[in-house]
């Protein structure tokens, strides 16, 4: 298992598009909840809101993690999907033809980067949050955890991407399906929507319900990933 | 890193064995059952279609049979400890992303065996790729790409080779080198499978010749046998009146005048030729076997095998 993972370590190493992704996510995370803070602090200036009013840094942090992970899901996906469209995926497989190695190497090698990276993105944007609220953040969660809730966030949300794209093979049709599971999913309402990726997820990060979130978030990742693995397995390449 | 050097040519490297692919119901690859041994360059002829390709793809574990079973070393890709050691493979069409440099495309092959960096520049050097290693593959012309895709065949050192189409898009001292490598391969004892259309070539290359046709294996047998079986004998004489006497005293085989001066005669031989010609009084300036190529003999079974296989639906 190691020289699949070095292998498919030194392939991300050595194409520039996925790093275009990831730092487009540790770029848009931030901004948005930059800008997000920032409206709510001139609304209270303003006079729209009441001057006293407060709010938890992390409501800015969750909308603008769930709007970055757009980007986390290109990163993910790319390792896979740019395979299918290239024809690289029938070298992957000559050298490693045990199929399951090679969706787990890469499952490995992409969620790791992107639970590392969405945690310490979670947490700087967090931080800038809380300093740009000042006096009207309300209440304050450890760096720890930010960093924790966001990383496995990431994480959870890649090792979904890495199912879905072996499973749908063309870049669009994973992106726009993993957008559509972890983030167009917040339309649906009680009593379905905690029990989704995208509601329980915005959850696990506010850390309402953490516990049934997590699992939520646990359950739709090992099943996209298992749909995943088996298409691979059985499709001919 | 060594080859065999002794070859037992009753050696089995790779197996097909009621070799069956269909999609949706039609066969692509028709039980094939056929033994591919070392030491020599076997061919792996058939029109477009004719499941050359799909034949491979399962062999190399790409995709799945629907019967019957392709073996290398006795065993299915799939099951095979360090395949790219065991079997190097060229694919055709592309294999490779464009926005990886060619030393990267070998790199990420060469970690997945606990190769080095070292057996990245051999195989690079060996296909004269050194001098553009760092360059993006998605900048190579095809011939580039070619050698690339055989680098990564040779990348384990494997015994059996497995190369399709290698020869597209080759200018002449690429194809000449391919020819060349191929020699070396099997004469250093490796198996060697190259399926082509360009049957010159495959005449000029192979020692056996596979032929398949609609899935269907038409013929398994040494090259020579393939182009001997089409020759046809030519003869040639000044004397026209003469040369129309033999041609009516010659029934049974088939006669085209392909000039005025010359029949070729096919179901007979140069010796019952000769003698009747000296019988009639002909005066011959030539008595020899037209050069059969393999493309004759390759159109003659593929003809024969169409006829059969369209009075078979007729029926």
């Amino acid at each position: 298992m190691i020289p699949v993972l070095h292998a498919e370590w030194g392939k991300l190493c050595s194409l520039r598009s996925p790093w275009i992704c990831l730092v487009a996510a540790a770029l848009l995370v931030p901004v948005t909840a930059y800008t997000l803070a920032n409206d709510f602090v001139y609304d209270i200036d303003q006079g729209r809101l009441a001057d006293g009013t407060t709010r938890p840094s992390l409501d800015f942090l969750g909308s603008s993690m769930q709007f970055g992970l757009a980007m986390f899901i290109a990163f993910t996906m790319l390792t896979i999907t740019s395979e299918y469209a290239t024809g690289s995926i029938r070298s992957t497989l000559l050298a490693e033809p045990r199929r399951v190695r090679v969706l787990m190497a890469k499952s490995v090698v992409v969620s790791a980067i992107a639970a590392v990276t969405g945690a310490v993105v979670g947490l700087a944007s967090y931080e800038l949050v809380a300093f740009i609220l000042g006096d009207h953040a309300a209440g304050e969660t450890s760096a720890i955890a930010v960093l924790a809730r966001s990383g496995v966030l990431v994480g959870l949300a890649s090792i979904l991407v890495c199912g879905v794209a072996a499973l749908v093979r063309s870049s669009v049709g994973t992106l726009a399906t993993s957008f559509g599971i972890l983030v167009g999913m917040l339309a649906i309402p009680e009593p379905l929507g905690p029990w989704l990726p995208a509601q329980a997820g915005a959850d696990w990060l506010s850390g309402v319900g953490a516990g049934r979130a997590l699992g939520v978030l646990v359950a739709w990742a090992a099943v996209a990933w298992i749909a995943g693995w088996y298409a691979l397995e059985r499709r001919d390449a | 890193m060594f080859g065999p050097l002794l070859v037992d040519e009753c050696e089995v490297m790779i197996e097909l064995h009621h070799l069956t692919k269909t999609y949706a119901g039609r066969p692509a690859v028709d039980d094939l059952t056929v033994d591919i041994h070392p030491g020599r360059v076997t061919g792996f002829l058939g029109p477009n279609g004719a499941g050359k390709s799909t034949t491979l793809r399962m062999l190399l574990g790409l995709c799945h049979p629907t019967s019957g079973d392709a073996l290398i070393n006795g065993c299915r890709y799939r099951e095979l400890v360090q395949p790219l050691c065991q079997v190097g493979a060229h694919l055709d069409g592309s294999v490779m992303h464009p926005g990886r440099s060619a030393r990267a495309h070998l790199l990420g092959l060469a970690r997945t065996h606990r190769l080095g960096r070292g057996r990245v520049d051999e195989v690079l050097e060996r296909v004269g790729l050194t001098d553009v290693a760092g360059r993006r593959v998605g900048s190579f012309s095809l011939g580039m790409t070619q050698r690339l895709g055989i680098a990564a065949a040779l990348i384990g050192d494997p015994d059996i080779v497995v190369l399709d189409e290698p020869v597209n898009g080759l200018d002449t001292d690429g194809v000449r080198w391919i020819r060349q490598l191929l020699r070396g391969l099997a004469d250093e004892g490796r198996t060697v499978l190259v399926s082509s259309h360009l049957l010159a070539e495959m005449q000029n290359t192979a020692d056996q010749v596979v032929v398949l046709g609609r899935g269907r294996l038409l013929a398994d047998c040494p090259t020579s046998e393939l182009v001997t079986e089409s020759s046809a004998v030519l003869v040639r004489s000044p004397d026209r009146e003469g040369l129309a006497r033999l041609q009516a005293a010659l029934d049974g085989a088939t006669i085209t005048r392909p000039e005025p001066d010359a029949i070729l005669v096919d179901g007979s031989d140069a010796g019952t030729i000769g003698d009747l010609a000296a019988l009639l009084g002909v005066r011959l300036h030539l008595l020899a076997p037209a050069a059969g190529s393999l493309e004759d003999g390759y159109v003659h079974l593929v003809e024969g095998h169409l006829d059969y296989t369209a009075k078979e639906a007729m029926r």
